[in-house]
Parts: structure tokens; sequence; C-alpha cells
């Protein structure tokens, strides 16, 4: 009894169109979608962006094997890409169209790739709220002649697993009646700097806060395990749209048993504190989800937005060049800006983070080499999260530089460890000959 | 006592955080900043994004938002009364007790409230700032324990109580900050923690609050005030710590049964009165604390009891002590060798008076009666001693120790009925057992061994306050 793929229609044509076009030896991607305790879903698929050799090395080796920086490259589009899902949406899995001779190999290419894909992608959650349910992803392998499809799951949680079947259905209008969930939530966090360490709990001990918070939907209080969709609202003809939901979320104010009879007090050489207010998107599948679960696709969007951004300034706020910055000097950053985009065929809304020198153009980049997409101007919502009066920002270079840090998306990363592997293989080319003809 | 108002309370909690950071030392900067702090908490609680939740239901309450409520078919109009409807009950022992008490002591009901704020603003979203600020500086930080209780009417309104709560909640605060500039000393500032008294009518319930740590006995001259202000006698404890209110929904969390004798019925006995012991104590009794002193432990667990009254009472702030505790106690007064540490040897009346002179400074006297039927005659006096003193007494003799709580005297006959608490109990916290098996009741004369000699301890309450 494997699992069941329900696939968005589009993704077929897709992957035929990538098969058709093949005049490499293989072509990889990942999957994108959300998973529910009895089936699966996926509504996107995007191939690995083209890399640039520096060296075109005509392989000489029998067969073909993804060599480490193939990896780097694959798993760092499936980390990018990421961070650009909102709430719900996750990196289920990965495919390989490969050519018939080469299809023995696919399939352990294919698992250590579905592996290394899932380690990136979870790797940078500062919390993991309370636990996913479901830990099996997906690798597919399609054959560039037969255009046949052969799709396996792994428990991405043992690292012994071993493959078992799965079914891929496609599906018109898979996530069309995905129901939204909304909210704008206010952030006010102090990050306590004791002596030069940034104390990290500051923002598990928020993120745990935010776990345990109540919400209220549409304005009321609701059980956890009931449907979110209430039935008769269900089955009305006129529900093929979809539902969007006001979340609203409390903090308790609780009183801890502590016992503590003292304020505390900590020397404290920085004060720093993020303070904002964003906005959080979320989908849940349509396959009788409970409240709670799109609660906490909600909340774990809202966990993923602000550590995102908060570790794309980190190296450079909290960076000890305290001598430079002199004492007593007040500094505001303002956190990237989170813009929403259509990048596939359905509604689903992906996000990206722009800086304040950013515009359209940017986005439109990002997506066409992340998402393999061509986005138009209409697509792209520059408006949810509105940039307040602009505080002073005397460090604007160093934005600069991190923004297109960010937005080169360490593609400049890999072509300079490109160059600089190249360069290596010649060195030590160069070592050897000399060792050869001295004698 | 019959309640005969349909009066229940009203309680809020929640912990408010108090912060500011201090770039010196100096006490009129402290006092500034702390003021400054407590406006911040002030902005806080009047933001609009400040709500009550109803505990165990789903109505939560925007008190500064033109009293917003949900769910929608409750609106500031609504009565209390309709309001209880929608809390979800919740099954609690003392439920149990309750069908044995009938309607003798009802404790009031109380509906709990908790305060939150909401994060989630109906505002457009504004990008998120990091804002830094590199100077050396200490940071302090405390939650402000709030806890107010008002007691409501059942036919008021809600929109009434909220208001009345909030403004509790304001003086609360102010009276918090009093507290803190006062007891404050440099940057150690003790938390004040608010506490809630149910004197005597018609003053009723009040809160006062105390700076945490701070033991009993350096806050006297704050009760001796009190006591003033609001009447009460100048010799014995209502405002310290133990003497606070117990709510009926919280749970001891010890373990111990408090106070089983008033859940009994009176005793048959014609023309005469109770007089019994005044306030709340334990029940000890063998095997208890995973100890076992059974057949040795009886005059011990008798004295833990009279111990854990005056800890009731607000007497002591010391914990009831173990039998090894009061063993070293025996020691170190000269009144036992060292090997009696460790040992099952039995103790009596003058060992217990002796124990409770030194380990809570409690005086008490003792009485002799040199037969078991004679103790029928000290009806006088064990009825003059529930009145003025009333604490539980220690009785010893024969081979048994025992607790009387109160007797039944007749003056006119001079009948008389002993409620006994017997710590010869082996079983387990069970109130009805205990109660239907007579581990805690009423006995006749014929209780006592008559010709055995029995001392009894009857310690004396301190006239403080």
């Amino acid at each position: 009894m494997g699992r069941s793929y329900f696939v968005e229609e589009s993704i077929q044509n897709y992957l035929l169109s990538l098969s058709n076009n093949f005049n490499q030896k293989h072509v990889t991607g990942i999957l994108i979608g959300q998973t529910s305790t009895a089936r699966d879903f996926i509504i996107q698929a995007i191939q690995t962006p083209p890399k640039e050799e520096p060296f075109q090395n005509p392989s000489k080796k029998k067969g073909f094997h993804l060599d480490e920086t193939d990896e780097e490259w694959i798993t760092e589009h499936a980390r990018q890409v990421s961070r650009m899902l909102t709430g719900g949406l996750a990196i289920l899995g990965v495919f390989l169209i490969v050519p018939p001779t080469l299809s023995k190999e696919a399939s352990n290419m294919l698992r250590r790739l579905v592996f290394a894909v899932d380690t990136s992608v979870t790797r940078w959650k500062v919390v993991k709220l309370s636990e996913e349910e479901v830990y099996d992803r997906v690798t597919v392998q399609m054959c560039s002649e037969t255009k046949k499809v052969n799709c396996r799951t792994f428990d991405v949680k043992d690292p012994l697993s071993s493959p078992k079947p799965a079914d891929w259905k496609y599906q018109n209008g898979v996530s069309s009646t995905w129901p939204l969930l909304q909210c704008n939530v206010e952030v006010d966090l102090r990050l306590p700097v004791i002596a030069s360490f940034v104390e990290q709990n500051g923002l598990k001990n928020w993120a745990l806060k935010m776990e345990k918070c109540y919400y209220l939907i549409n304005g009321q209080m609701r059980d956890p395990d009931k449907e979110i969709l209430e039935v008769h609202k269900k089955n009305s003809r006129a529900s093929a749209h979809r539902e969007c939901f006001s979340i609203q979320l409390l903090v308790p104010l609780m009183q801890d048993d502590q016992g503590d009879c003292m304020a505390m007090v900590q020397e404290c050489s920085k004060n720093i504190i993020l303070k904002g207010v964003v906005h959080c998107k979320a989908y849940i599948h349509s396959n009788k989800p409970t409240v709670a679960d799109a609660v906490r696709a909600l909340k774990r969007d809202l966990l993923d937005t602000i550590s995102i951004r908060y570790e794309m300034l980190f190296e450079d706020v909290f960076s000890s060049n305290e001598d430079e910055r002199g004492k007593g000097q007040k500094i505001d950053h303002a956190l990237p800006q989170r813009v929403f985009v259509q990048a596939s065929s359905s509604d689903i809304l992906s996000c990206d983070y722009i800086f304040r020198d950013e515009t359209f153009i940017e986005v439109k980049e990002r997506f066409k080499e992340m998402f393999d997409c061509e986005v138009s101007e209409d697509k792209v919502d520059l408006l949810q999260e509105t940039v307040s009066v602009p505080a002073v920002c005397p460090d604007v270079e160093i934005c600069q530089e991190h923004s297109s840090m960010v937005l080169g998306k360490n593609v400049e990363k890999q072509k300079t460890a490109g160059v600089a592997l190249a360069i290596g293989v010649a060195l030590l080319a160069l070592a050897a000959s000399f060792f050869y003809f001295s004698d | 006592m019959v309640l005969e108002d349909q009066g229940i309370f009203c309680r809020v909690r929640g912990a408010l955080e108090l912060s500011f950071s201090l770039h010196s030392k100096e006490e009129a900067t402290i006092q500034k900043a702390i003021t400054k702090a407590v406006q911040d908490v002030s902005l806080q609680v009047s933001s609009e994004y400040f709500v009550f939740n109803i505990c165990g239901s789903p109505v939560f309450i925007w008190p500064n938002r033109n009293l917003k409520i949900t769910p929608v078919e409750i609106t500031p109009d609504t009565p209390c009364r309709e309001i209880q409807k929608y809390i979800r009950a919740e099954e609690e022992e003392s439920d149990k007790r309750s069908s044995r008490k009938k309607d003798k002591k009802r404790p009031r009901d109380i509906i709990n409230i908790n305060l939150m704020m909401e994060i989630s603003k109906s505002s457009l979203s504004s990008v998120p700032t990091i804002h830094q600020e590199h100077k050396k500086h200490l940071h302090v930080e405390m939650n402000l324990p709030i806890d107010v209780v008002i007691l409501v009417q059942l036919e008021q309104k809600l929109g009434v109580i909220v208001e009345h709560l909030m403004r509790e909640i304001c003086n609360q605060l102010s009276d918090m900050e009093k507290s803190i500039h006062k007891h404050m000393k440099e940057t150690c500032i003790p938390i004040p923690q608010p506490f809630h008294f149910l004197l005597p009518e018609p003053i009723g319930m009040i809160s006062v609050i105390y700076p945490a740590g701070v033991p009993d006995d350096q806050l006297t001259m704050i009760r001796k005030e009190l006591h003033n202000k609001f009447h009460l006698p100048e010799d014995r404890p209502y405002l310290r710590r133990a003497n606070a209110y117990h709510f009926p929904d919280e749970r001891y969390k010890d373990g111990y049964l408090r106070s089983p004798h008033l859940f009994l019925s009176n005793p048959n006995l014609e023309d005469s009165k109770l007089y019994l012991v005044n306030g709340v104590y334990s029940y000890h009794h063998y095997m208890q604390d995973r100890m076992d002193d059974n057949g040795w432990g009886c005059a011990y667990r008798s004295l833990q009891t009279v111990c854990s009254w005056f800890k009731y009472q607000g007497y002591t702030e010391k914990s009831i002590p173990t039998h090894k505790e009061i063993q070293q106690a025996l020691v170190d007064v000269g009144d036992k060798p060292k090997s009696f540490i460790g040992s099952r040897q039995w103790i009596g009346s003058i060992e217990v008076q002796a124990v409770l002179d030194h380990l809570l400074g409690i005086t008490s006297k003792i009485l002799f009666v040199s037969q078991g039927s004679e103790l029928a005659s000290k009806g006088r006096e064990l009825a003059n001693h529930f009145s003025t003193e009333g604490t539980p007494v220690m009785i010893g003799g024969g081979v048994l120790a025992h607790t009387i709580l109160g007797v039944a005297w007749s003056e006119t006959t001079g009948q008389i009925k002993y409620l006994i608490l017997d710590p010869h109990y082996t079983g387990a916290e069970d109130l009805n057992t205990i109660l239907d098996k007579g581990w805690c009741g009423w006995k006749a004369s014929n209780f006592w061994d008559q010709n055995a000699y029995y001392n009894l301890c009857m310690p004396q309450r301190p006239k403080v306050v």
C-alpha cells in the first residue's frame, strides 16, 4: 500500500517538454506540494537551473554520476526555492529525466538526491513546529524516450529505508479549492547580546510562544479537531472557489510558576529589537483538513518568514565590528520586504524578499531562474507589506552588498566555486606533469 | 453560615512584562526608568489589542475596543448568569465532597479570566526593522503577576463587570508600582505579588501587594497599618501570606486532606454547644510521605497536624517537620541522645511541647489526667481552650496518641463528646473512607482507656499580627 500522489495536470506537459528538448545527459528538478496523512498533492515541478560549466569536461567516465558540485547545486536550488514558498507548501521530492541507457544508475542518484534535498530544505528552519506527520518524500524517474514515469517514496527520517512504490495520478485543478489563511502578525522581539554572544534563545523562545498562542478563525474560536471547511459549505456548488479565512492570533499572558522573587538583570553590550508587522499566508489541502492542520501551516509560515529575514541580515547586524561603529550609535536596518508572486498556472502564490532598492525587475529575474517561470508585472504584489517611514540606514552599502549576494542566489558562489575547482585541477595536472617529466 | 446572596467571584490573572534599560545605577535614574516602564505597561493594558478570555470558554472580550465580544450572541448587556453557561464544566474532587456538605458551607462559584494580547493586526503590515543600539547597559525585566478579584452578582451585565475589572487592574498596577519603589534596593527589585484575603463581614475580600522573597516577619508594619485601617483584632493574624483566601478551584499541591471534620454532621448531644478548632489544618497519619511509621509514629503524626495548623494560619513559614526533623529537634534541646535519630521510639506530650517550642516558638500548656475516666470532667477546660486558642490538642496516654479537634459539651448536664482525628489510619487520602470509618469522627468517653493516665498538650496561639 503505497502513497498516492495527485499531480497538477500541467506538470505532465512540463515534464514532457523537458524530455523532448533533451540534449543533456539528465535533467533534475524538484517537486512542490503538500502532504496530508492519506494522500499527497504535487502542484508544481521546477527543473534545476542550468549550471554554467566553465570548463567543459566531456565525461570520459562510464555511465554517469552526480558529482558533488552537481548535488550541491541541486540542493542549493531546492533550499532557495523552499524559502520562497508560502505556508503549507513544501518540497516533496525530486524528479530525474534520463535516457534509457542510464535508467539503472538513475535510481541510485534519485535516492541520494531525495535525502540530500530534504536535509538542505529543513536545516535552515529555526524551530521545527511539532511534528510533521509525514516523512515520505517522492522520487520520480522519467525515461526521455518512452516518457514512462516511475514513482517511488522514501522515508527520509530513516537513512536505510527502502523505496516503496507510489501512485502518480494527473488531475486538473488540484489546488484550485485549497483554502487560504491570512494574517498580519505583529512581531516585537528583543534579542539580548550578552558579552559578544547573541543569545540564540531569543528567537527560539519567541517561536515557542507562537506555537502556543490561541487563534480565532474568522473571529471565532473553533474546535481544533474539526474540519476547517464547514460541511454545508462544502456541498454547495458555489464552493468551487478558494475560501479565504482570516486568522487572529492571541498570546496568553501566562504567569510562569518559576517562583522568581526578583527582577532579572542582564548586562548587555547591545540592544537589538526586531519590530514590525508581517503578512503571513498559508494554503491547506482539500482532503478533510482540520482546523489544527490549517493553523499549523499558518504558524509555520510566520516562523519561516521571520527566520528567513533575520538570517538575511544576520551577519551584517551581529558582526563584531563594534570599534567601527562607535559607542552609543543607534542603527536601524529594514528587513527585506515580502512580496507575493503568482508563479504557476494555479493562483497559488509564492513569495520573495526584496530590499529597498529592488523592484519588480529583480523579482522577475529571480523567478525566471528559481521557478523556471515568466512572471508578468500584474502577477507580482508588492503592496502586501508596506515599508514604513524610512529609518536612518547609514549602512546602505552593506545592505546592497547583501542584496547582491542574495540576488545572486549563490549563483556567484557556485561560479567561483566552479572556477576554483577548475584551477585546482589544472594546477594538479601541472604538478603531475612536472613530476613525470623531471626525470 | 449560609450564603444568602447569589454573588460569585470573578478573577482575572495574567503576567504583564515590565522591562527597561539602565545606563547608570543611580537611584534617580532607576526610579525614572521604572516609572516610564510602568507607563508602557499601562499603554499595553489600554491598548485595543488587550483581550480577556473567560477560561474554559470560547468567549473573548476586547475591553478597549468598545467591548467587542466573540461569540457574537454575547453583548455587553448579557448578564453574568448567561455567561456561565459558556464555560466548560470541569470535574473536580470538590464536587464529590460537596454532596456530603449539603448546603452547609458551599464555597462561592468563580469565573476565571485570562489576559491575552492579540498580535494579529487589522492594519496593513509594515516591514519589520531591526533596531540596534551599541551601548553597554543593564537590561531589567520582570513579569508583574496581575491577579484581580471582584464579587459580582449573577444579574450584573458583562459590560459593567468588565469595566470594573479594568479599573481594578489599573489600581493594582499602581499599587505594584508603589511596592516596587518602596522595596527596591538598587537593582535588586522584588516582584510585587498580590494576595487576596477574605476578611469578616462587612469588609469582604481585599487584596494586598507583598514583595516576593521578603518574609512575613519583616512586613509586620504593613500588616499593623492594615489591621488598624480595617479594625481587625490586634492579636491574631489575618493578613499573613498563609492566611490568603483559598479559591475553591485551586488544588492543594501537597495532596493532604484539609479540615476533614467540616464534612461531618453534628453529634447528637442534648443541650450542648460545639467548641471546635478555629482554622485550617491538614490530616497527617501513618504511612504518609512514604514513611512507614506504622505502630510507633502516632504522636509524630499528631504533632504534624498541630504544626500544619500553625503554618496555615500564618504563624510560621516553616514547612511541616518530618520524623527526622522532629527527632533532631529533641536531640538539639538535649531531651534525647543522638542515637534517637532514625529510631522508632515513641514520643509523648512533653516531647511534643518541646518540639513546638524549639521549631516554631510555640508554647503549650500540659494538662494531666491520672485516669481516662477523669477526662470527662475536663469539659470546661477543653471548651475554653477551643474558644480562646482554637488550636488542635495532642493527647497521649496508654499506648496511643490522638488529636482532639473539638468538643461537644453541655454546661448543664456535663455530657461531653470528643471530635477525634486518629493518626493510626494507614490508607489513602480518601475523604469518604476516613469519615465513614470514623478516622475523623465524634467519640464518646468510652473511647479512652479508663485506667490509663493521659497528658494533653494544648498549644497556645501567639498574640501577634
